[in-house]
């Protein structure tokens, strides 16, 4: 069985666009297209709202938490073109530093996993990608820009995990360097796969599949060594799996081809079953069976169902 | 395998209109909300769904049965046996531990018969939906039950020859116990006419089916016409019976004639009409040799078809191999006809008598115990070699990896909770393939409710090697500790996360309080600090300067002196922190007992000078200079008194 176990009155005043828990889901921010971006206190089932951050002047699209080794920072992109880092002080949210180097709408912030650093991905309607990163000396944010990622606009990026690569450049007790990479979906019709190359960032892979906008691309946390799997949506109204074991060759599975629009997907935490809302008002689980083959997922002993409106 | 789709109802006027969207929050949870996907087109304006009613957020969890306090005791020992389980297969080959795993399956059907026994007695004093809840878990439970106990016997034990049924005969008695009750208080009551007992001829017939033949031939005794011949003859009858000992052919063989000559005895007797004047008897007569007819006249005093599968086969098929089982159970299951009436727990046993392992396994993931028995039974069949031996007739199958799916799932399930995550963690660490990385990726997100918890997720971190895990813990506990802070406290997580640029900043901290108010905190940890300190420069010199702070109030002035000028020395010091380092140089100049060599005082107005310009340094300075000219007077004579 599925139970509510929370509802959380957000108090918006108009549509919510993202809600998303901090690391240890004590504390819920939530976003709108009323401007605003909240804060609550959720710890042991009771919402408190803790702050009403102000400093957007359109929809907000999107929210993402830090990891908690930099402090609970909070990032919000919006229509008006900007990202806003907010950081808390005494349960009181300040803007900490503001981004407005973007020509248009921006649709999309993720942090990078904390092992990269405090760094933060935005994807935006000017086609462009920006990768902010805090440098810790001189306590400033250093940005670079991805110029034309996607025609048309980027609607989404998810970052990769922190893999150390199998075959490193570690000899001996050197920590082989992680390779930092992270997806973006567009209305290219396209997923594309970035990769840090010294100071630059490049196209490392293009993958050709999608018929229509791509909505939301999600990195599957990595469990099971050196495997990478990537999960896109699409107005097309298919969700595609990618897979691949050196990044480099990817190879896709179409999950389902649903009946209507795919706006959002999501991975668990340890990457086992995703979650996918459409516009037929549905969300459906899916899991991968011993065999490989992805299906959706009901069984009740393992409390998994589809959720329906 | 076929799945029927669950779906649940998000109850929200918002989302019925919009449309939702999911994401998850944490292992067992998922965040609903409303969702509209507006596009950059849309005029940036409020959108069709402005409205008064709330937006709601609504999170889910699934159920965990095992979350229940009264089940704790399941999981918590239950884990102990998997455990054992585990370790026994470590060093033996599968020929010794044979015997072993015989032996844990019990201990697990132990396990649940505890369980049971403790939900039994809160049952009784429960109430409402508390009462509908526990007997819920009760009816899971004896199904489980159940289900393990006829799996032991079927493909854990060892049974001798494949006469299968003595144990089968067991099983039944063990979930049918009514009979055997019944018959216990009619013959404890020394009645003389028990047939008057409303269960009387129910008991004799139960006991019959289980083969108990003593017991019906205690229960007929007190019979008001006990002693008709009738009954006589019955009683001698059931004394005659051949009783199957041996295992090897030639027992067998014996058994089996004289079982033969025993039937057609009692065959001829019947047709005799020597049992007709007591129906009742006459059925008994009639079961024994395996009428058809009687068989069917039967078949309302069996609960379930496999009551009739045993009882039949006692009478009919003693001698059966384990392999014949399915036959006969398929036979059953036709004759009582519940072919097409067949509930879950008929399929599963079954599938079981079938030795179908796979269906069994698939049947039993849908128990809604949240993978407790799929994990632990799987586990104990890949150990005694029953799903390695599949791998041959179904292409692609892994044992092992079908084994550790389900071990992993219920490890991730425990992970959720807040406290049986370390049983949950006992199970991760028995997954070879996937194990570790499930537990780097939940491990840290277990929130740190105290000290205490956070000090045991860094234990079992640091226990599986997982330093980037320690460290992120660390640090993120240290920053914690500064917000509230408590910069002592972030300086030790610190120092654990070993971070170098964040300690750093923390020790700048130290050194800026210091300036401000003249005091350094948290003294023993900087009397403590050792090699610690070497993981930034910053902090070895607050390190130095505390130390230096010691030596000077502890009027150890030479040393501190010497401390002094090693530091200044140095390429260590903070820019903000010169001025300090100056001034305190003052009164040890001062000092009766000359402190500084010419060289070090050279050393001092050196800095000195370079150092001029700072604004704090300003009304300081001229003193400095005339101590260190003073100080240099006093060392050069000194020094050219002692060459």
């Amino acid at each position: 069985m599925v139970s509510i176990i929370n509802s959380i009155d957000t108090g918006h005043e108009d549509m919510i666009h993202d809600a998303e828990v901090d690391y240890y889901g004590l504390r819920l921010a939530t976003c709108s297209s009323d401007n605003s971006v909240k804060v609550f206190d959720i710890k042991s089932g009771v919402q408190t709202l803790i702050d009403d951050l102000k400093g957007h002047f359109g929809p907000v699209w999107q929210i993402a938490w830090s990891h908690p080794k930099f402090g609970n920072l909070l990032a919000s992109c919006s229509y008006d073109r900007k990202v806003i880092i907010w950081k808390e002080h005494q349960r009181k949210w300040a803007k900490y530093y503001e981004y407005a180097n973007h020509d248009s709408s921006v649709n999309s912030v993720q942090f990078a996993p904390p092992e990269f650093g405090l760094i933060l991905a935005c994807g935006s309607s000017d086609s462009s990608i920006s990768i902010l990163s805090y440098n810790q000396g001189t306590n400033s944010w250093d940005a670079k820009k991805i110029q034309n990622a996607h025609a048309i606009g980027c609607n989404a990026v998810s970052w990769a995990p922190a893999i150390t690569p199998l075959f490193g450049n570690g000899e001996g007790d050197q920590k082989p360097q992680l390779i930092k990479r992270l997806v973006s979906g567009g209305c290219d019709n396209l997923v594309k796969i970035w990769r840090e190359d010294g100071d630059r960032w490049v196209e490392e892979s293009k993958l050709e599949l999608h018929s229509d906008w791509v909505r939301d691309v999600a990195w599957a946390p990595s469990v099971g060594l050196h495997r990478y799997t990537i999960a896109s949506c699409s107005q097309d109204r298919r969700v595609v799996i990618w897979t691949s074991d050196d990044c480099l060759n990817w190879h896709s599975t179409i999950l389902h081809t649903f009946d209507d629009v795919v706006w959002n997907v999501s991975w668990s935490l340890n990457g086992n079953i995703l979650a996918v809302s459409g516009g037929d008002n549905k969300i459906t689980l899916w899991d991968q069976n011993s065999e490989g083959v992805w299906q959706c997922i009901s069984d009740v002993a393992k409390g998994q169902g589809q959720i329906n409106n | 395998m076929e799945r029927e789709v669950k779906t649940f109802v998000i109850p929200n006027e918002l989302c019925k209109r919009a449309g939702i969207t999911a994401t998850w929050l944490t292992v067992d949870q998922l965040s609903v909300r409303a969702f509209e996907k507006r596009n950059i087109k849309l005029p940036d304006a409020p959108s069709n769904f402005l409205s008064d009613t709330p937006s709601s957020i609504f999170h889910l969890r699934q159920e965990v049965i095992l979350f229940h306090p009264i089940l704790r005791k399941l999981v918590n020992e239950s884990c102990g046996v998997f455990i054992a389980v585990q370790n026994l297969i470590v060093n033996k080959n599968p020929a010794d531990y044979k015997v072993e795993l015989f032996k844990m399956s019990r201990q697990y059907r132990s396990i649940i018969r505890a369980c049971l026994e403790n939900l039994q007695d809160d049952l009784s004093e429960a109430k409402g939906q508390e009462k509908e809840q526990l007997q819920n878990y009760i009816t899971i439970f004896y199904s489980v039950e159940c289900i393990w106990h006829l799996c032991e016997i079927l493909f854990v034990d060892i049974i001798p020859g494949n006469l299968v049924l003595s144990q089968l005969l067991e099983w039944i008695r063990f979930h049918f116990p009514k009979h055997e009750r019944n018959a216990a208080t009619m013959l404890a009551s020394e009645s003389v006419n028990l047939e008057t007992h409303q269960d009387y001829w129910n008991t004799v017939f139960g006991s019959l089916l289980q083969g108990r033949v003593k017991i019906v031939r205690a229960l007929l005794r007190p019979h008001s016409s006990a002693d008709h011949p009738t009954f006589k003859l019955v009683d001698q009858v059931l004394r005659a019976m051949p009783i199957c000992s041996g295992v090897n052919g030639t027992s067998i063989n014996e058994f089996n004639i004289q079982w033969r000559h025993w039937t057609m005895d009692v065959q001829s007797k019947i047709d005799a009409k020597l049992f007709s004047s007591e129906k009742h008897l006459d059925l008994i007569m009639r079961l024994v040799v395996g009428e058809e007819k009687a068989w069917i006249e039967i078949q309302d005093h069996c609960e379930a078809w496999y009551e009739f599968l045993a009882g039949w086969m006692f009478y009919t098929e003693p001698t059966a191999k384990s392999f014949e089982l399915g036959q006969y159970a398929k036979r059953s299951i036709t004759k009582m006809r519940v072919a097409n009436n067949l509930k879950h727990l008929d399929r599963v046993i079954l599938a079981a008598m079938e030795f179908d392992i796979f269906q069994v396994i698939k049947e039993i993931q849908h128990m809604t115990e949240n993978g407790w028995f799929v994990a632990h039974l799987s586990d104990l069949l890949f150990h005694s070699s029953r799903l390695t031996s599949l791998e041959k007739e179904v292409p692609n199958f892994s044992a092992e990896k079908l084994r550790e799916s389900f071990i992993l799932e219920y490890g991730i399930t425990l992970m959720g909770h807040k406290s049986l995550w370390p049983v949950g963690l006992s199970y991760l660490d028995h997954c070879t393939h996937d194990g570790n990385q499930v537990i780097a990726l939940l491990l840290p997100r277990i929130p740190l409710d105290n000290e205490a918890k956070t000090l045991k997720i860094i234990r079992e971190a640091k226990k599986r090697d997982l330093n980037d895990v320690v460290q992120c813990i660390c640090k993120a506990q240290g920053m914690l500790s500064l917000k509230r802070g408590r910069i002592g406290n972030a300086l030790c997580w610190a120092l654990k996360s070993q971070d170098g640029p964040f300690t750093s900043y923390l020790a700048d901290k130290f050194l800026q309080d210091y300036i401000k108010n003249g005091k350094l905190g948290s003294t023993d940890l900087l009397d403590n600090l050792g090699s610690c300190m070497l993981v930034s420069d910053r902090l070895i010199f607050l390190g130095k300067y505390f130390e230096f702070h010691k030596l000077y109030q502890t009027q150890k002035y030479k040393e501190a002196a010497n401390l002094l000028i090693s530091l200044l020395a140095s390429k260590i010091i903070p820019k903000y922190f010169w001025y300090v380092l100056l001034i305190d140089a003052i009164p040890l100049l001062e000092s009766e007992e000359l402190l500084f060599s010419s060289n070090d005082t050279f050393t001092i107005m050196h800095c000195a000078e370079q150092k001029e310009d700072l604004p704090e340094l300003k009304d300081k300075l001229n003193i400095l200079k005339l101590s260190a000219a003073r100080n240099l007077a006093r060392a050069l004579t000194y020094e050219a008194q002692n060459e």
